[in-house]
């Protein structure tokens, strides 16, 4: 497939996107280059001096709530993505809420509880919903440890084997790397035949 | 005795049956949070005591890691 051909498929897709931190932030920048048509993202926080390290924001935009400066920085990539900003908490109430018209969702939470939170709302309330993941991507190197595992509609990206702590930070390179491993899986599922 | 396929692997149990708790406890799963799968459907924490796996069942324990 040509990127047109490419472009004009994915934009007839939308994608959740849920966390608009390190993973999110990335992996939906990801996807709007490459001309998904429409993005849910939603995420409660604010942007941190401490963010800017993996997170696809700029230093003049610490203090701003990340759903609707991530909005705004896709919006100054590509005018062909519509974006969808929802500065909220995500719970097992308002996920299918928010996600159920989308044909993939991207979990991009940082805390182990909430992803899976995440995992259980989609398998027991929207099973036949895609759900791509990102577990473990802390610290820096062993590049080769990362792969994507499919277990039934859910799509792990990463090496489930790091967890993040004050001595195996977060950082650009491996967040970057798992965040466009979720996005290639995002296109993989929507280019490949489904629906 | 039971047969299941537990993350890809064959595994032999003594008994015919037993809980989720029970497997998750003599499997020593540590981390603070996992998602379980029984034939490829969701059991959430509250059916960990009552739901129970017995011989050919197909379970997946998969280990959720803070980071993003």
């Amino acid at each position: 497939m040509t990127f047109e051909q490419i472009r004009e498929k994915l934009g007839n897709f939308t994608v959740g996107i849920a966390g608009c931190g390190g993973l999110g932030s990335n992996c939906a920048v990801s996807l709007a280059r490459v001309g998904i048509g429409r993005l849910v993202i939603a995420d409660f926080d604010v942007i941190e001096e401490s963010n800017l390290n993996r997170q696809y924001f700029f230093r003049e935009q610490i203090g701003k709530k990340k759903a609707l400066a991530l909005k705004e920085n896709i919006e100054k990539i590509t005018g062909s993505t519509r974006v969808e900003a929802h500065d909220l908490k995500l719970n097992e109430d308002n996920l299918p809420e928010l996600f159920g018209e989308c044909d993939v969702v991207v979990e991009a939470f940082d805390l182990a509880e909430m992803k899976k939170m995440i995992a259980e709302t989609v398998l027991e309330k929207m099973p036949e919903k895609p759900l791509v993941m990102g577990v473990g991507l802390a610290g820096y190197g062993n590049s080769n440890a990362f792969c994507v595992k499919k277990i039934g509609n859910l799509h792990i990206c990463g090496d489930e084997e790091t967890e993040t702590s004050d001595d195996l930070p977060p950082l650009g390179p491996r967040v970057g790397i798992v965040s466009n491993m979720q996005a290639n899986q995002v296109m993989e599922i929507l280019l490949n035949g489904y629906k | 005795m039971m047969r299941i396929t537990l993350n890809n692997k064959e595994e032999k149990f003594d008994s015919s049956q037993m809980t989720v708790s029970r497997l998750l406890e003599e499997k020593k799963f540590t981390f603070p949070y996992f998602i379980v799968k029984v034939n490829g459907k969701i059991v959430k924490k509250e059916e960990y005591e009552s739901k129970k796996i017995s011989d050919g069942d197909d379970v997946k324990v998969i280990h959720m890691m803070a980071g993003g």
